[in-house]
């Protein structure tokens, strides 16, 4: 008897479940083709240099002095994973009193699992800087439906300390960790709905930590101020839109 | 009798397989962080390969491959699998795709085989464990310290043989040159290839204990710490004497397969000399165990 057909005998199997078997990936590989979302075209973006105004309130651009930290996590061979963004905008603004906030702002016309905002928590450490402190802050400004949520970050590198207050917005949710960010992804992927998202970062350089609770106050002046001022051009860019 | 063996319904699942799984290799391909990514993938891919066709053939070999098909429990496994897949692939989560070749496989296997040779088959399934790509906050969180201690340890290194070179966080500078420790150089994917290919080595050698194998596996990530460091060293040195182009070309993905090459190298010796001193020991106790083959 051969040896060797007798082994290869030893995988046989039958027909009927072999197709059935690949039917169902078959129909697993079309269904999931079917569902995922298709990727965005041309859209119109946010033209972000003209809807954020250069004065508002108390507040006026001021040449740029200081360099900020990248919103990615790296800066080398830029991808479409490391630069996630549509559109970017980075500001120096002043206060009449002379106070200087950094304005960073970043859209995204669609998250995606793969793609999507880079958490200030993440791109900072990667940049060389240190975390002291994180907690989270409700920004209530009046004509939203809903306060903002976002949080707060001391971080230190070797040349400076900086007061960070930012907010992510991923279609109508204010996602506060990275876990966070991808639920709202996914819920928003499952129901067919591809969210736009939105990095809305200030930091404030001060000299020690004691200084930390003044600059976030004033980061909420300048936050409370901000939003009002682009809301009517813009419905929706910087927070969420009120329900219904 | 024995039915003889049709190739048709292979043919059918194996199609199956390939409409699944070829489009997420092609995508993944194409978002691949670096080659070094898809180079190491393709290597776990082509060792759990030829591990399946090893263990499979020795199985046939013994006798020990089943015909106990299990129908309903392997098509319940393979529709778990492919709802995982229904997801991961249509949500862009890749975690959730490509781990569901696990249920997926071992469901077919179970289908048409039956659990018990299932069970024999685990390690092969185990090994495309180490094909499943974390999740990139997972991810995240075991590379960034990991590529912090890699780029410290670089510093102290070539600080204590007196190059000018400072640290802040994960970007190094070595005289008029800057480098950026980047996340591929932490060695999360070179030390999932590595521990894949020492699990299948151990397999291979058949030994059954699990104290050996445990201290080898273990003793995988300090040996892949050192490698990578050793290549972070060799290529902030190469920056250093040659300039920015030379540590970013050839020489890169060369020190790349150099250390991953004597980090393996490592691996068989540590596990050569496990076995020796197993040897040893039992000569002592006086023992009459037969050597391991």
């Amino acid at each position: 008897m051969n040896n060797i057909s007798s082994l290869k005998a030893g995988l046989y199997i039958r027909r009927l479940p072999a197709l059935l078997v690949m039917v169902a990936m078959l129909g697993t590989a079309i269904a999931a083709y079917a569902l995922t979302l298709p990727r965005q075209g041309d859209v119109a973006l946010p033209d972000l240099e003209v809807l954020v105004p250069k004065h508002f309130g108390e507040w006026s651009e001021t040449p740029s002095l200081q360099l900020q930290a990248s919103l990615a996590t790296q800066n080398r061979e830029a991808t479409n994973r490391d630069q996630p963004y549509d559109a970017v905008l980075l500001r120096n603004y002043v206060s009449r009193d002379g106070a200087l906030i950094m304005l960073a702002v970043a859209y995204s016309g669609e998250q995606r699992q793969d793609v999507k905002i880079h958490r200030p928590e993440v791109c900072y450490p990667a940049q060389g800087f240190q975390l002291l402190q994180q907690r989270d802050f409700v920004l209530p400004v009046a004509g939203l439906s809903a306060p903002i949520s976002g949080v707060q970050l001391l971080a230190r590198n070797r040349q400076r300390l900086e007061a960070v207050s930012y907010w992510i917005r991923i279609g109508n949710a204010y996602p506060h960790n990275g876990w966070a960010m991808r639920a709202e992804i996914l819920r928003a992927g499952i129901s067919g709905q591809l969210s736009d998202g939105i990095l809305v970062r200030v930091s404030s350089l001060i000299d020690d930590e004691s200084q930390a609770p003044a600059a976030y106050a004033q980061q909420q002046r300048f936050l409370a101020d901000l939003v009002p001022a682009v809301t009517p051009r813009a419905p929706g860019l910087l927070v969420a839109v009120p329900a219904g | 009798m024995k039915p003889e063996l049709r190739l048709a319904p292979w043919a059918l699942v194996l199609l199956g397989i390939a409409v699944l799984y070829v489009p997420s290799l092609v995508d993944a391909t194409r978002n691949a962080e670096s080659a070094d990514d898809i180079i190491n993938s393709l290597f776990v891919l082509g060792l759990s390969g030829t591990f399946l066709y090893l263990r499979v053939r020795s199985l046939l070999l013994a006798g020990t491959f089943g015909q106990h098909p299990a129908r309903i429990g392997g098509g319940l496994l393979l529709a778990i699998g492919l709802l995982f897949y229904l997801l991961g692939r249509s949500q862009q989560l890749p975690t959730f795709e490509f781990g569901s070749v696990i249920p997926v496989l071992a469901g077919i296997v179970a289908i048409f085989f039956g659990f018990r040779t299932l069970g024999r088959l685990w390690a092969v399934l185990f090994l495309l464990l180490f094909l499943i790509p974390l999740p990139p906050s997972v991810a995240a969180d075991i590379t960034q310290p990991v590529k912090l201690a890699v780029s410290a340890a670089t510093e102290w290194l070539l600080h204590g043989f007196g190059y000018p070179i400072a640290r802040d966080g994960a970007v190094l500078a070595i005289g008029q040159y800057q480098l950026l420790v980047a996340d591929a150089c932490s060695g999360l994917r070179s030390l999932f290839t590595l521990e894949a290919l020492g699990l299948m080595y151990v397999t291979y050698l058949g030994h059954t204990s699990a104290l050996r194998n445990t201290l080898l596996g273990l003793l995988i990530i300090p040996v892949s710490f050192t490698a990578n460091t050793l290549r972070v060293v060799t290529l902030t040195l190469i920056t250093y004497y040659f300039g920015d182009g030379a540590g970013q070309g050839f020489l890169h993905n060369f020190a790349g397969m150099t250390l991953f090459m004597s980090a393996l190298l490592l691996i068989v010796g540590i596990e050569a000399g496990m076995t020796r001193i197993a040897h040893w020991h039992e000569q002592r106790k006086g023992t009459p165990k037969s050597p391991t083959p």
